[in-house]
């Protein structure tokens, strides 16, 4: 994201690998390390976009719990992780019953894709795609992001999603 | 600094990625990718 001309905030749960990362990999980067999450909220532009990169399962949901509190109406929770379908179903509905909207969007193409351009199938929360689609549009790889955020979830889209990061990874 | 267009929760796979690479690794595996011998 960052290597596309977007400003990204960074948190994680053990603090001191934030500061690695600025320190490292960051340094001289427009990422901003933050060290809780207050600082972390205070630091994004509204509507806010917030994507999880964490484990699959009961991570989501703690991180969900973590940060709705200090969201406002019109601000997103991306689940970028491996999550299951059923599961970002529960989730969207779950956020939007709080007033905030929710993507569960697979990220295809390994650690290579992060840096040259994943495979990205978005679903969720419709009303979310104007705020998240000038960044997924322009870090996705190409071929499969014409169409829209779909309703639901989009883990039903694995095959096809797998394929445009093969396409990907040919070219 | 201006404000953040998008928040990242969990930098683990920036871990994955100096693990898997290093940072000069990386630069090589990225070259040979675009056709360069090195």
């Amino acid at each position: 994201m960052e290597s596309k001309g977007f400003t990204v905030a960074c948190f994680n749960r053990t603090v001191s690998k934030v500061d690695d990362f600025i320190n490292g990999r960051a340094k001289g980067k427009k990422i901003i390390g933050c060290h809780s999450i207050e600082e972390f909220v205070a630091s994004l532009k509204t509507p806010r976009k917030i994507m999880l990169m964490v484990k699959a399962g009961q991570a989501v949901d703690d991180f969900i719990e973590l940060v709705l509190p200090h969201l406002a109406g019109g601000d997103t929770i991306i689940d970028g992780g491996n999550s299951h379908f059923p599961d970002t179903i529960r989730r969207t509905a779950y956020v939007e019953s709080k007033g905030k909207l929710y993507i569960g969007t697979g990220v295809s193409g390994g650690e290579e894709g992060a840096l040259l351009g994943p495979s990205i199938m978005p679903g969720g929360s419709p009303k979310a795609w104007p705020s998240v689609k000038p960044i997924f549009q322009k870090i996705a790889a190409r071929p499969l992001m014409a169409n829209p955020v779909a309703t639901g979830s989009a883990k039903r889209c694995r095959p096809l999603r797998e394929n445009g990061a093969q396409r990907h990874r040919i070219r | 600094m201006a404000k953040a267009d998008i928040g990242l929760i969990g930098l683990a796979v920036m871990a994955k990625l100096d693990f898997k690479y290093g940072k000069q690794g990386l630069h090589r595996r990225l070259l040979q990718s675009h056709g360069f011998k090195g």
